[in-house]
C-alpha cells in the first residue's frame, strides 16, 4: 500500500504535463483551498475538542462506555467507537474530533484506532449533504430517504467492525 | 446541531465533574485543548493543502472528465433518469468523479445541478441512488484521516486502504439495494 502515493503523484503530474496544463499554477490554487478548508473547520473543530476533552477527562466518558458495554458485547462492537458513529452522520468536524481523540488515546494501530479511521473515511456527514442537496421545497418521500440513509449508516457501522475484525485477525 | 451536541457534553461533563470530585480535571481540559487544536491544525493542515493541490492538478488536467467518461455507464445504470439526458448524466458523473478523488468543493456545484435535474415533487428512485452514492463516502485517498493517522504515530497511517475500500464498495451497495426496496421502479 505504501507505494500508492507516489504513483499517485506521478501519474497526476505527468498526465496533467503531457496534455499541458498549468501544472503549478492550478497546484497554488489548490493549496489556498486547502488552507480555507482549515480555516472553515478550526472553529467546529476547537468547540467539539475541548468539549470532548471535557467529557472525557469528567469521567463521563467512561460511565458511558461502561453503560454501552453490554450491549456491544455481543456483537463484538467496541463501545469506545459508538460516540464517533453517532456523531458522524451529523457533523464531519465533530467526528474529525472523536477519531482524533480515540487515535490519541488507543494508539493509530490499534482495533479502536483502525476502526475509528475506517469508519470516518468511509462515511459522510449525511445529515449535511442532505441539506445541501434536497431542494428546500417540501418534497414526498423525504422521510422515506431518511430512513434509508439512515439505515445505511448503520450498515456501514457494523461492516466497518466486520471488516477490521478480519483484517486484523485474518 | 453541533451546538446542542456541545452543550450535552460540556453539562454532563460539568455534572458529572461535580459528582466525582474531577472538576479540575475538567478545567485542565478546557485550557490545554485549544493548544492541542492549533497542533492538530497544522499538523494534518499540510497534507490537507498538499492532496487539495494535487487533485486540483488532476481537475485541470481533465483527469476528472476522463473517470467521468469512464463512470457513465454503470451510472446510467444505478440512475435511470440520466439515460436520455446528457447534461444530466454529465453533473451525476463529474459529481461522482470529484467526490473519488476528494474534490468535496468541486463536487458540490454538480451535485446541486443533478439533484436539481432530478427533482420533480416527489423523490424518484434515481435522485434517491444519487443521493445515497453521495452519503456513504466514495474516496479513493481519505488524506485527512490518513493524516490524522500519521500525526498520532501510525507505523503505516495508509494500510487501512483496502479496508475502507471494501467497506465503501459494500456499503454503496447496500444503500443502491435499499433504495431499490423502497422506491417504486421509473419508467
Amino acid at each position: 500500500m505504501s507505494g500508492i502515493l507516489p504513483i499517485l503523484f506521478i501519474f497526476v503530474f505527468g498526465y496533467a504535463l503531457i496534455r499541458n496544463a498549468p501544472v503549478f499554477s492550478c497546484f497554488c490554487d489548490g493549496v489556498k483551498d486547502g488552507m480555507r478548508v482549515c480555516l472553515q473547520i478550526f472553529p467546529t473543530l476547537l468547540l467539539m475538542l475541548v468539549s470532548v476533552a471535557m467529557f472525557r477527562s469528567s469521567g463521563a466518558m467512561d460511565l458511558l462506555i461502561s453503560v454501552l458495554t453490554p450491549v456491544c458485547q455481543w456483537c463484538s462492537v467496541p463501545p469506545q467507537i459508538l460516540p464517533l458513529a453517532l456523531v458522524r452522520p451529523l457533523s464531519g468536524g465533530g467526528a474529525l474530533s472523536i477519531c482524533e481523540d480515540l487515535l490519541a488515546t488507543y494508539g493509530a494501530d490499534s482495533t479502536i484506532g483502525r476502526m475509528a479511521s475506517v469508519l470516518s473515511a468511509s462515511t459522510e456527514t449525511t445529515f449535511y449533504t442532505l441539506g445541501v442537496y434536497l431542494p428546500r421545497a417540501k418534497q414526498n418521500g423525504t422521510g422515506k430517504f431518511l430512513a434509508c440513509a439512515v439505515a445505511c449508516d448503520i450498515i456501514t457501522f457494523l461492516l466497518t467492525v466486520l471488516i477490521v475484525n478480519v483484517f486484523d485477525f485474518g | 446541531m453541533i451546538g446542542w451536541i456541545c452543550f450535552i457534553l460540556i453539562v454532563s461533563a460539568t455534572i458529572c465533574g461535580i459528582v466525582t470530585g474531577n472538576t479540575e480535571a475538567v478545567s485542565e481540559a478546557i485550557l490545554s485543548t485549544p493548544a492541542d487544536t492549533v497542533t492538530l491544525i497544522l499538523k494534518i493542515g499540510g497534507s490537507i493543502c498538499l492532496f487539495s493541490g494535487l487533485m486540483r492538478v488532476a481537475e485541470a488536467s481533465g483527469l476528472v472528465g476522463r473517470i467521468s467518461r469512464f463512470l457513465s455507464r454503470p451510472v446510467e445504470r444505478l440512475i435511470p433518469k440520466s439515460r436520455k439526458n446528457t447534461e444530466l448524466l454529465n453533473s451525476v458523473t463529474m459529481n461522482l468523479a470529484s467526490n473519488f478523488l476528494g474534490l468535496g468543493n468541486a463536487a458540490t456545484p454538480y451535485g446541486i445541478k443533478a439533484a436539481k435535474g432530478m427533482a420533480q415533487g416527489e423523490i424518484s428512485r434515481s435522485l434517491a441512488a444519487f443521493l445515497i452514492l453521495n452519503t456513504c463516502s466514495l474516496q479513493l485517498i481519505p488524506s485527512t484521516i490518513c493524516a490524522l493517522r500519521q500525526s498520532n504515530g501510525s507505523k503505516n497511517a495508509m494500510d487501512i486502504l483496502p479496508a475502507v475500500w471494501i467497506v465503501q464498495f459494500l456499503s454503496c451497495t447496500a444503500g443502491i439495494l435499499l433504495t431499490r426496496i423502497f422506491f417504486r421502479r421509473e419508467k
